[in-house]
């Protein structure tokens, strides 16, 4: 795999997850009020 | 892999926090603004300014429970399945009293009931949830203390915490005094 497609893809995981640990945070109880 | 990692982890950082930042922006930000228009459309104020409380329509009737299953193995005897039938029905019915009858242990509610939708952060289902409960009008809630907080809180499910952290006694406070101006200071507009 090209290094600069691992790499985009790396970045893509972890604003994945950063996403993920905001909706923990913040998202999970917005949803039904 | 690992290289590329060691080599940009400070990237992988900024992606992280670009996507908690996002993740901020959709939820807690916009989440907030959003919740407020769909609780304070403008016939709300106007019919409580009015003198109309309103108050969701009376909750459906408990589920009846379901009829008992019917035998699998026809051979065995009509008592016997007439027996397990008896012994099955009260179950269910049990299960579903439990969270009607389930009610904290609050001052009750006197008089007239206020449109609780009014506090910033409750919503339809809170509402609702709230009148299930008994907790009806903004006075109420205003002469809630730490110990009615926590009790009223256990009740609340996936809403648990609202109350502190929506502020809802100052904003009962208020509410109840009918402090709209003060009100509106601190709380936007009703």
């Amino acid at each position: 795999m090209p290094l600069l497609l691992e790499n985009l893809l790396l970045l893509l995981v972890t604003f994945a997850i950063g996403l993920a640990i905001g909706w923990l945070i913040w998202g999970r109880d917005t949803e039904s009020f | 892999m690992i290289t590329l990692i060691t080599a940009n982890w400070l990237l992988y950082l900024i992606a992280l926090l670009i996507g908690v930042v996002t993740a901020f922006w959709i939820w807690a930000a916009t989440g907030r603004e959003a919740s407020e228009v769909d609780n304070f459309d403008g016939d709300d104020g106007l019919l409580e300014k009015a003198g109309e409380p309103v108050q969701d329509p009376a909750p459906a009737p408990a589920p009846t429970p379901a009829p008992a299953p019917a035998p699998a193995t026809p051979p065995a005897p009509k008592a016997a399945v007439a027996a397990t039938a008896a012994a099955v029905a009260p179950k269910p019915a049990a299960k579903a009293a439990a969270p009607a009858d389930a009610k904290p242990k609050i001052p009750d509610a006197v008089g007239e009931p206020d449109n609780l939708r009014l506090i910033k952060g409750v919503g339809p289902k809170l509402n609702t949830l709230l009148n299930g409960l008994g907790v009806t009008r903004f006075d109420q809630v205003a002469d809630w203390k730490e110990a009615e907080i926590a009790e009223v809180d256990q009740y609340l499910g996936t809403f648990s915490g609202r109350i502190t952290r929506d502020s809802w006694i100052d904003q009962a406070k208020f509410l109840a005094k009918d402090d709209i101006a003060g009100f509106e200071k601190k709380y936007g507009k009703l």
